[in-house]
């Protein structure tokens, strides 16, 4: 077929009009989710607040602060890093809109790498966002991608050298804000959230924190808690203490030699004990069969069943799946041991939480009964 | 009087057959407080399981130390060695060795404790998740010369451990890593 100038104009119309179906869509990335400001929060600050390099950068993200006012611990819980691993900051925003302190202080972050929620993985085909039931009606949030958005940090190299220790990685890392500790200030955007991000563990003496991630469940390290040697009584104790709660979580101690993650970076660069833990969501796994809301929610999927009656997953799997109200359950419940068990030696030093709603209370009644 | 011998029979034969079952339940564990203190415990295959193991042994009031490298010429000094089984290659990259040498060391434990007269306990309390051919190359090392194998249930759903310790090993099946701290302090005098 020869082409004229009816067919181009067609054409170009054509393609005028998909854009303009799909720029609500796509620009709808960058509306921010609600978080609602609990009971226990006593300051929303910035992360450019400990980084002023980030102010007015797609980097910059929401800090909440929930201080008792009395004196003991500082605790920091993380969620976001990877923005589509919902479990990690539906957790957070949990504890932002829950949780009160009677004792010392809590800091969240629930989407790190804001950047990363303002896209999301369409070769992953995964949804763009995710809807919960809550008492004040159906609540959207943003399923983003695992790394910084390219809009904001472009090219990627061919190869990503880690700037403190020379490590090499596939160029995409360099948008991996969990490859990027302990950041730098003049680096890309990824590096300097991940720099704000210590400055902020340094300047508010954490002595906790705590990074919320999610893995496929065919990832050998998933239900699990990695921890940096400073912090490995505390991680053997609250394994411990959830087994009595019925909740499995395998230990796997952090690599001196794998740079630029969280549990390494924060426990070296800084004097806090620094744990990153893992949820199964089969929405990010390979195995799995179509990517949607429903799989997001339920995390059921018949391909992750076959699997696991193979064994090759490495985590307990059937017909229920891995819900997301579970992964949170899991999530919310595993850093409230942390915090409890954290400052049993030196009481002094202790974070207090209450208003956090219990495992079974997360499970039964799902996630958006508690926002 | 023939239905009353009958059920007589029945019975006894129940009876019996109950009685050989509990015979073998309590061949099967550890008949009671057989180790000595101090003990060393030491990881093979450089999981954080060790670390659980440590704790329970704090909580048990045992009189340990805990050295997740240890080699063999720590072994003297103590009564009891103590090695949880548990690979982490995230573990072994954390402390810079490879499986062959992982598995070199617990040998050379082992064999320094069979040479020094020092009771051998190995542990597993991963469980499920924990197995795997990582793992399991570290159980055919060192549980089949271990004097009592304590093993969370579910890290035995192939019967591996079962099979190890056959009729000549004591072993315990907890079902938690919390049940575990309780068969390793009632094996300590």
């Amino acid at each position: 077929m020869v082409g004229t100038k009816k067919t181009a104009l067609a054409l170009l119309t054509a393609a005028v009009a998909i854009l303009i179906l799909v720029t609500p869509q796509f620009t709808a990335m960058h509306t921010a989710d609600t978080i609602n400001k609990g009971p226990g929060v006593t300051a929303v600050k910035m992360l450019s607040d400990y980084f002023a390099g980030l102010k007015n950068t797609p980097g910059d993200t929401a800090v909440y602060v929930l201080d008792s006012g009395k004196p003991g611990g500082t605790a920091l819980v993380v969620g976001g890093t990877h923005p589509n691993e919902p479990s990690g900051y539906i957790g957070a925003i949990l504890l932002v809109e829950k949780a009160r302190p009677t004792k010392g202080k809590l800091i969240v972050i629930p989407q790190a790498n804001a950047s990363g929620f303002t896209h999301n993985d369409y070769s992953e085909g995964s949804p763009q966002r995710f809807a919960l039931t809550t008492p004040g009606g159906e609540r959207w949030f943003r399923y983003g991608s695992r790394a910084t958005n390219p809009v904001h940090q472009w090219p990627d190299p061919d190869i990503y050298v880690h700037a403190a220790s020379g490590q090499k990685l596939s160029g995409s890392e360099t948008r991996n804000l969990n490859r990027a500790y302990p950041g730098r200030p003049d680096g890309t955007l990824t590096e300097q959230i991940a720099y704000g991000i210590v400055e902020l563990i340094s300047r508010e003496k954490v002595n906790l924190a705590i990074d919320l991630h999610e893995a496929s469940p065919e990832y050998p390290v998933i239900n699990a808690l990695v921890f940096h040697e400073r912090a490995m009584d505390v991680a053997a104790i609250a394994a411990l203490d959830l087994e009595m709660e019925k909740i499995k979580i395998g230990l796997e101690p952090s690599p001196k030699t794998l740079r630029g993650l969280s549990h390494r970076e924060w426990g070296d660069a800084t004097g806090a004990m620094a744990v990153l833990m893992e949820t199964a969501n089969p929405a990010q796994g390979r195995l799995r069969g179509a990517t949607n809301e429903a799989l997001v929610l339920t995390g059921q999927d018949r391909m992750y069943e076959r699997a696991a009656k193979l064994g090759r997953l490495f985590i307990p799997y059937d017909k229920n799946g891995q819900p997301l109200s579970l992964r949170v359950a899991r999530h919310v419940t595993a850093t409230m041991v942390l915090i409890r068990d954290s400052f049993e030696k030196d009481p002094r030093q202790a974070v207090v939480v209450t208003g956090v709603p219990s495992y079974r209370e997360i499970v039964t009644k799902g996630v958006g009964a508690f926002l | 009087m023939k239905d009353r011998l009958l059920t007589l029979t029945v019975l006894g034969l129940v009876f019996a057959v109950v009685l050989a079952f509990a015979g073998v339940a309590a061949a099967a564990g550890l008949p009671g407080a057989q180790f000595e203190q101090p003990l060393l415990i030491t990881s093979v295959g450089q999981s954080a399981d060790g670390q659980m193991v440590r704790v329970l042994a704090q909580r048990a009031g045992l009189n340990f130390t805990y050295d997740s490298l240890a080699g063999a010429d720590a072994v003297s000094g103590y009564r009891t060695l103590v090695l949880v089984v548990g690979g982490s290659s995230k573990g072994l990259g954390a402390a810079g060795i490879n499986l062959d040498q992982e598995e070199q060391r617990a040998q050379a434990l082992i064999g320094a404790a069979k040479n020094g007269g020092v009771g051998v306990v190995v542990m597993h309390v991963g469980g499920e998740a924990r197995r795997g051919d990582l793992t399991d190359r570290f159980v055919r090392a060192a549980a089949p010369r271990a004097d009592y194998l304590i093993v969370v249930a579910d890290g035995n759903q192939d019967n591996i451990f079962g099979q190890i310790a056959g009729d000549s090993i004591p072993v315990d099946y907890p079902g938690t890593v919390g049940e575990a701290g309780g068969y390793l302090k009632a094996a300590f005098k």
